[in-house]
């Protein structure tokens, strides 16, 4: 009797959510895969991922994710948003994250350790639908004192220097559902490529230039999920939050996935564009390319195996190499252990000797815990070591509404 | 409890909660630290104020983004063999290596000496950066002399592709729904 009134809810949920906003796909989580839940825009509104839970993101969260949820129970009242003190009108879906960092690194060859403390993201998001037809999105975020950082500034809106506070905005679309498989939107986007994790510091993310974090790009994109096939194909216009206008990329990215079986999923993935003078290099007439494929499968509910491998090519170096494949451990709910191994090789520099990660592969492993331990919040532990960098210790609380 | 009724559920507790949460995260975000700025350890050796710091990433590193393992550039590579920069996290051993460099050290042979390069804001490693990105919207296109907005630019594609493709899909469908003509 439960279980089928849960089953109810849950396909309500989840067609109450296919009718708001297109089903495509998300990666907030890859690891979801091994419960059976493939298509990850069934839980979030963004079809390329992340960020703002659809009704049916806020059941699986209490469901799947969090310690003391339970498959067997009716969802908990506080799972929804803001922990269920205000409603949200029914063709709106809001959210907030509020991520803080811990961070410490061990002396290393005569440099002293250094610890250090900031929060990593202060985010609000939410997206709606009008109609059958029409869907928006955006998200508003603040951060202060990121003057040195070359990173999280895409996002800004504002002409804050760095120093005060800046207000950002990852991500601001409009968009048509042109059928129940095809999603068509403009704004400033995910760039859909390789596996969306929530880890933008991975190489797999950061030598692509295809982070979460601020590595959107202003464009239009066109999602299609069809069986067990889904792609997604983006015209990149630039980065429409930075100027002048020669440091702006323009070209394409694309991912596509297909489903060999319930929690196996293989995708291949090709990005190029072309800027005047490339934003972190200075490279003249900067064009750069990245080309993957990569993998999910889950092997039990309680195992689940990631991968990636990707072929790199920047101005100013010869072909460079990254690739990624990290297991993860559910050994009670709500709980994660994570095994990360990562490779990194951007290419020999043109004017340059060669050294690790420039020429010569550069390896690194992650070990991390992660508790999702309430409803909401979750505790993540990272222990990294890469070479030719000192050991490093990241702790992290997570919050969203 | 069916999904809807979430909606109207407000015990204390939440409410408390969304308190909490909203409240912890402006007060923490104020007393926040980002991490050490080395463009202004430069500046601040130099006493000067030069603009865009994140170009100025460039006179060490091969990237803006810096990191390990791209402190590739000649400048760096100098402060490393000879003025004790180990190629870690450390401001005060870069502030140190700065002022243990001799005033007639020219490392990019431009013909000016790298301290005095520093001061002036200009790259002690070759050729002088440009001004870098600016970070904050905009929505000046390129040289071709005309500001365009993006908002009309992006909505303008949108609107275009929007039509084609319900264009084609009526036709397909008028295709589709055609009976079939009798033999």
């Amino acid at each position: 009797m439960r279980r089928s009134r849960l089953l109810q809810g849950l396909l309500g949920a989840l067609s109450t959510s296919c009718v708001l906003f297109s089903c495509s796909t998300a990666h907030a989580y890859a690891w979801m895969i091994k419960h059976g839940f493939a298509e990850c825009g069934s839980c979030h509104t963004d079809p390329s991922g992340g960020e703002t839970l659809t009704h049916m993101g806020r059941v699986a969260a209490d469901q799947f994710l969090s310690w003391g949820g339970d498959r067997g129970i009716d969802p908990r009242a506080h799972s929804q948003f803001s922990f269920g003190a205000v409603g949200e009108p029914s063709d709106i879906r809001l959210g907030g994250s509020y991520r803080h960092m811990f961070l410490y690194t061990a002396p290393d060859a005569g440099t002293p350790g250094e610890a250090a403390q900031f929060p990593m993201q202060v985010d609000v998001y939410g997206s709606g639908s009008v109609g059958d037809l029409f869907v928006f999105g955006a998200s508003l975020g603040v951060a202060r004192g990121i003057e040195g950082s070359a990173h999280v500034r895409g996002a800004q809106l504002n002409r804050e220097l760095g120093q005060g506070w800046i207000v950002l905005s990852r991500s601001h679309f409009i968009g048509a559902r042109l059928d129940r498989e095809t999603l068509l939107r403009a704004g400033r986007l995910n760039l859909p490529f390789g596996l969306r994790v929530s880890e933008h510091v991975l190489w797999v993310r950061e030598a692509t230039r295809t982070d979460r974090e601020s590595d959107q790009q202003h464009g239009l994109a066109l999602a299609y999920t069809k069986g067990p096939l889904r792609a997604e194909g983006m015209v990149v216009l630039g980065n429409f939050q930075l100027y002048p206008d020669r440091y702006r990329e323009r070209g394409y990215s694309a991912s596509a996935e297909y489903l060999l079986a319930d929690t196996l999923a293989v995708g291949l993935s090709s990005l190029i564009t072309r800027s005047n003078e490339d934003r972190f290099t200075q490279a003249r007439q900067a064009v750069r390319h990245a080309h993957g494929m990569h993998a999910r499968w889950g092997l039990s509910p309680l195992w689940a195996l990631l991968g990636e491998a990707d072929v790199l090519k920047e101005e100013g170096r010869g072909l460079g190499y990254t690739a990624l494949v990290q297991a993860d451990y559910e050994p009670l709910r709500g709980v994660h252990i994570m095994l990360t191994g990562e490779a990194l090789d951007l290419g020999a520099l043109d004017l340059g000797a060669v050294s690790p990660g420039n020429g010569e592969p550069r390896v690194g492993a992650w070990a991390s815990a992660n508790w999702h331990f309430y409803s909401h919040f979750d505790l993540r532990l990272d222990i990294l070591k890469r070479r030719a960098s000192p050991f490093t210790v990241q702790a992290q609380l997570h919050m969203y509404l | 409890m069916r999904p809807s009724e979430f909606l109207v559920t407000v015990p204390r507790a939440s409410a408390l909660g969304l308190i909490l949460w909203a409240g912890g995260a402006v007060l923490v975000a104020r007393s926040a630290a980002g991490s050490e700025n080395y463009p202004a350890i430069l500046d601040r050796q130099k006493g000067v104020e030069c603009p865009r710091p994140l170009t100025r990433c460039l006179i060490c590193h091969d990237t803006a983004a810096g990191g390990e393992e791209t402190a590739n550039r000649p400048f760096a590579l100098a402060l490393k063999s000879d003025y004790g920069l180990s190629g870690g996290k450390a401001g005060r051993e870069l502030a140190m290596a700065i002022q243990a460099l001799p005033d007639d050290v020219d490392t990019d042979l431009d013909g000016t000496p790298d301290q005095e390069e520093l001061a002036a804001c200009m790259n002690p490693s070759g050729e002088e950066l440009s001004e870098g990105p600016g970070f904050g919207c905009s929505a000046t296109l390129g040289k071709s002399g005309a500001a365009h907005g993006l908002p009309w630019g992006l909505g303008g594609c949108f609107a275009l592709l929007f039509w084609l493709t319900h264009t084609l899909r009526g036709r397909q469908s008028r295709r589709w729904s055609k009976p079939p003509s009798d033999a």
